[in-house]
């Protein structure tokens, strides 16, 4: 089911905001945080090895313009919901590695629950809406 | 605090977003070229990929920022860039302020050190100052005190203390001190507690000189015992009796007046070793001191009541001495309202004149930031067309005002540190330890910061309403040019100008007039002559002379004193005139005989003098004869009066000499000599009667030698300690010139002088200030005019007619108005200074001179200027 989520959440917002960034904020206020968050709780990543992964997993719905994770990275490294350590990338260079931290754990886990709810509520509205 | 952790890694934040970007793209640069791109083409598809790196880099940044505060950091940055373009007029404009702030800083704490400031007690706003009949004077009789500090019911304690002088002798060497006499409930009522030892208390008091014991002020203890814990339990000798250290009082505390520093305190019971003579048991005998500490809800107004219905009761009691008594509430700390009102009056004056010249600063600067205002028209045309809002533009300005407003703020606050240090640290009257510690603290800080705050608010201001109104079309069309100001029949500028002229012309005129006050009371008659004349002062009762050992010693002194080669004449007295303090009595016309204080023919000021005082003061003698050595005891008593004296007790002159009148108690005495009239307590007295009695019919224990002589005071002052050390090396005493010491007479007239003086010269710098601002910047703006008006054949006067009649006109009318209102003003100075009047010619000469010469040298520069306009460089200008 979660995964689902996420396939939809990449499909509808993420494409949207990364195309159009005031829609996307208007729609799905931290979704791109959650998609960061869920990404790096599997393994903590460099800018350019997290904006790959984002790419990768979401196939060709995201036209990602990479510098646009930055803010937001920064967003989320101010509330403490991640953290920078030094680490090695692919090519073993020395790079700063982004690490959710315990709160930013918490953070998706309360997150994404809120998000089920709503899909539930949605889903439940949208099949039996016209019965 | 996270914030605030965050203000200061900021830039390690920054670096690491940067770092990180680059990270990214050499990343993606690389495995880019793993597929097979140059490196040219990988780095323009990397970037390509990425975006606008500046543009994230910001975005990435604005996370960390707190924008009202970085963008007003902005502001300070760019204001400070603007100011330091302009040195002079920043210079001009920080260097105004910071001599208006740091006035204003000195007169406040003043204003809160004499008035506002309680007493440095625990909970000092509960104490109150019980002052004695119609006049509050601040003296009471000892039995009066002690009755209203049992019967009343409104005060927690009531505490009764004097000002007195002894002899100390702690290692053989004795020399004066002043203390307070102060009765045994003195520390428990104030509430404090000792730095050492214990304090005396109402179960110590058992009668006369029951109490010899000595409580230590902390400076005194500092300075004269070394700070010696071991002090406490030691025996000291207070003229010639033996007195025990019991404590030391705390480092704050200095007594119950804001003026006088005590080196001890001593229990009021043992006046009589103390002061050589005792009036306790004297219900006719005022002096105390009262000071009650209010009880817990009662009203001041309560408490009057209170005490007034006492002294109803002690009226019936005591009608001798009682009758038509009453109490009224003060506030203590200068001698009641005796000091207290003209002390609050005049500092209340400075303050409103301080607060004067502040706002004239803030004028001056206005117009200084209005005419900036109006020369960068142009660039804030340019702005406003490039779409910054108005908001922005005036927050802009306004920084620069606050800016310099702190910067000039602070600068006069340091400046305003160093005065009042110097200020508190001042004794203005020699061998008496007067002196006002105004020390600054937080409240002058935070009062300073208000007012630059404040004032750089205010003079921001006023180019707002020009700012808003700009057009930017017309700014950038027509350039920094304006002509709308000259056909507007009154701008804000004018107005502004007019009311500093007005307040700097006041302070003009009541300097003046407190300068040619004190110089007219220099120069008056005092009825003696002070030049060439030292005087000594001392008591031979804290040298342990008593009963007739004293005259017999005075006499001893004076012989010896006379002997020294060069004096030419010597006397003394009991008290000298124009020194701090003075006594007055009733005295009777030779007809009375029933002597109420309502058969009185006269009040008059009393002297028991020695024979040669008259000569030794330089004092003419008109009629009759002198006092001499067979005016004794045994003779009749006899008296030399003044010629207000005179007019006073026998109407009119010439019946004086061989008159009799009666003193107190109804003793006859006989005129036997008149001299010239003199100032006695205060220069700005009116004549006043007076009577010099014999002082070998009553003896005194203190005395004021005086010796004239050809000597200079450095030759004569050694020969006088030669001469009373050998007569008896225990003697304490002080020398010094008369002149010197007329300084406590003349001290409330030079401070109201310097004070004035030092505000009039600010005054006077800041009209020159604005008026050279004001006329610079009328030249400067009308120089296109001017030249074209000289290519047309302008002869110079009509040149200078254009460009400066209007400051000109300006300066006339606001000069008049603060020449009126300063003549209004200087009626309250003639309470304080001599003479203080200003319908003088001399005055009203001087302040339009004065004016005038402001005037020239303000519109000095801008008229050459505007007179040396080459019409061909401005033409080829535009």
């Amino acid at each position: 089911m979660k995964s689902l989520i996420l396939t939809y959440l990449f499909k509808t917002t993420i494409v949207a905001h990364m195309k159009k960034k005031a829609q996307y904020r208007g729609l799905f206020p931290g979704a791109l945080e959650m998609m960061i968050l869920k990404t790096l709780s599997w393994k903590p990543m460099h800018g350019y090895a997290l904006a790959q992964r984002l790419k990768d997993i979401s196939e060709d719905y995201l036209q990602i313009e990479e510098g646009s994770l930055y803010p937001a990275l920064q967003r989320m490294l101010k509330t403490g919901w991640l953290e920078t350590e030094m680490g090695l990338s692919a090519r073993n260079r020395p790079v700063r590695v982004f690490k959710v931290t315990e709160a930013g754990k918490k953070h998706l886990e309360q997150e994404l629950a809120s998000v089920e709810k709503m899909f539930a509520g949605i889903t439940r509205v949208l099949t039996l809406a016209e019965q | 605090m996270r914030w605030f952790k965050q203000l200061f890694t900021r830039h390690r934040r920054y670096n690491e977003i940067s770092e990180s970007i680059r990270e990214h793209i050499d990343e993606k640069v690389t495995s880019l070229m793993d597929r097979g791109m140059s490196r040219v083409q990988a780095e323009r598809a990397a970037r390509r990929e990425f975006g606008n790196v500046t543009l994230i880099e910001e975005r990435s940044r604005e996370v960390w920022q707190w924008p009202t505060l970085e963008s007003i950091v902005g502001d300070v940055r760019f204001a400070l860039r603007q100011l330091r373009k302009s040195p002079g007029f920043t210079a001009t404009a920080i260097l105004t302020l910071a001599l208006c702030i740091g006035a204003n800083a000195i007169v406040f704490s003043l204003l809160y050190g004499l008035v506002l400031r309680p007493l440095n007690v625990p909970e000092g706003r509960n104490l109150y100052q019980v002052e004695v009949g119609k006049d509050r004077s601040p003296g009471m009789s000892y039995p009066d005190y002690v009755d209203l500090r049992d019967r009343n019911r409104s005060f927690d304690g009531l505490i009764a203390y004097e000002i007195s002088t002894a002899g100390l002798d702690t290692d053989g060497n004795p020399s004066p001190v002043w203390l307070h006499t102060a009765s045994g409930n003195y520390f428990d009522v104030l509430g404090i507690h000792p730095y050492l030892g214990r304090f005396f208390h109402s179960t110590d008091e058992n009668g006369p000189n029951s109490a010899p014991y000595i409580v230590l002020s902390y400076a005194f203890w500092q300075s004269h015992f070394q700070s010696n814990k071991g002090v406490v339990g030691r025996t000291v000798r207070l003229n010639k009796f033996t007195y025990t250290i019991l404590g030391v009082a705390p480092p704050g505390f200095r007594g119950t007046e804001s003026f006088y520093t005590p080196a001890l305190w001593a229990p009021i019971v043992n006046q009589q070793q103390i002061e050589g003579s005792s009036n306790l048991d004297k219900r006719g005998s005022q002096g105390r001191w009262v000071i009650g500490r209010l009880k817990g809800g009662m009203t001041p107004a309560q408490a009057t009541e209170n005490l007034n219905s006492i002294a109803t009761s002690l009226a019936k009691e005591y009608p001798k001495e009682d009758t038509g008594m009453s109490f009224a509430l003060a506030r203590p700390g200068l001698a009641g309202d005796m000091l207290g009102g003209p002390v609050h009056a005049f500092v209340a004056g400075l303050m409103l004149l301080a607060g004067l010249i502040l706002l004239a600063a803030c004028a001056n600067l206005g117009s200084l930031f209005s005419a900036r205002a109006a020369d960068r028209s142009r660039e804030i045309a340019l702005r406003v067309a490039l779409g910054s809002s108005r908001g922005r533009i005036l927050r802009q300005l306004l920084t620069e005002a606050v800016l310099v407003a702190m910067v000039g703020g602070a600068m006069g606050l340091a400046a305003s540190v160093v005065v009042l240090r110097w200020l508190s640290a001042w004794q203005p009257i020699p061998d008496m330890p007067i002196n006002i510690t105004v020390h600054p603290d937080a409240r002058t800080y935070i009062v300073s910061l208000l007012l630059a705050l404040a004032s750089g608010l205010l003079f921001g201001m006023v180019p707002v309403r020009q700012v808003l109104k700009a057009d930017p079309y017309q700014g950038i069309k027509a350039g920094a040019f304006e002509f709308t100001d000259a056909r507007r029949r009154v701008t804000l500028r004018d107005v502004l100008l007019t009311v500093q002229i007005a307040v700097c012309a006041v302070l003009v005129t009541s300097s003046l007039v407190a300068v040619r006050g004190m110089v007219r009371s220099l120069k008056s008659n005092f009825g003696f002559v002070p030049q060439n004349t030292m005087q000594v002062n001392t008591d031979l009762n804290m040298a342990g002379y008593s009963g007739d050992q004293v005259p017999m010693m005075q006499k001893r002194i004076l012989d010896a004193v006379q002997r020294i080669p060069g004096v030419t004449a010597a006397g003394y007295a009991s008290r000298i005139p124009l020194n701090l303090g003075w006594s007055e009595t009733a005295v009777f016309s030779d007809s009375t005989t029933d002597y109420k204080m309502s058969n009185k023919a006269a009040q008059t000021i009393e002297y028991y003098a020695s024979p040669g005082y008259f000569q030794a003061a330089g004092t003419t003698l008109l009629r009759g004869r002198t006092l001499n050595w067979n005016d004794s005891k045994k003779a009749p008593r006899v008296a030399v009066v003044n010629q207000e004296f005179a007019r006073k007790l026998f109407g009119s002159e010439g019946k004086d000499i061989g008159s009799f009148f009666k003193i107190a108690g109804g003793t006859r005495v006989q005129v036997v000599g008149l001299v010239e009239d003199g100032k006695y307590g205060t220069l700005s007295e009116d004549p006043k009667p007076a009577m010099f009695l014999s002082i070998l019919q009553t003896p005194s224990n203190a005395i004021w030698i005086l010796v004239r002589s050809n000597l200079s005071p450095q030759e004569l002052g050694p020969a006088l300690e030669r001469t009373l050390h050998g007569l008896d090396p225990g003697l304490p005493f002080t020398i010094n010139t008369w002149e010197k010491e007329l300084g406590t007479a003349l001290f409330a007239a030079r401070a109201a002088s310097m004070a004035l003086g030092v505000l009039g010269a600010l005054g006077a710098i800041l009209a020159l200030t604005g008026i050279f601002g004001i006329a610079a910047y009328s030249v400067s703006h009308r120089l296109r005019e001017l030249g074209i008006r000289i290519a047309l054949g302008a002869r110079r006067k009509e040149v200078l007619e254009t460009a400066l009649g209007r400051v000109f006109r300006l300066l006339t009318f606001g000069s008049l108005m603060g020449l009126l209102l300063g003549l209004a003003a200087t009626r309250v100075l003639s309470f304080i200074v001599y003479q203080a009047t200003p319908r003088d010619p001399l005055v009203l000469t001087g302040v339009v001179l004065t004016m005038l010469l402001i005037g020239i040298l303000a519109i000095w520069l801008p008229a050459q200027r505007a007179l040396s306009v080459d019409p061909l460089a401005l033409l080829r200008e535009e």
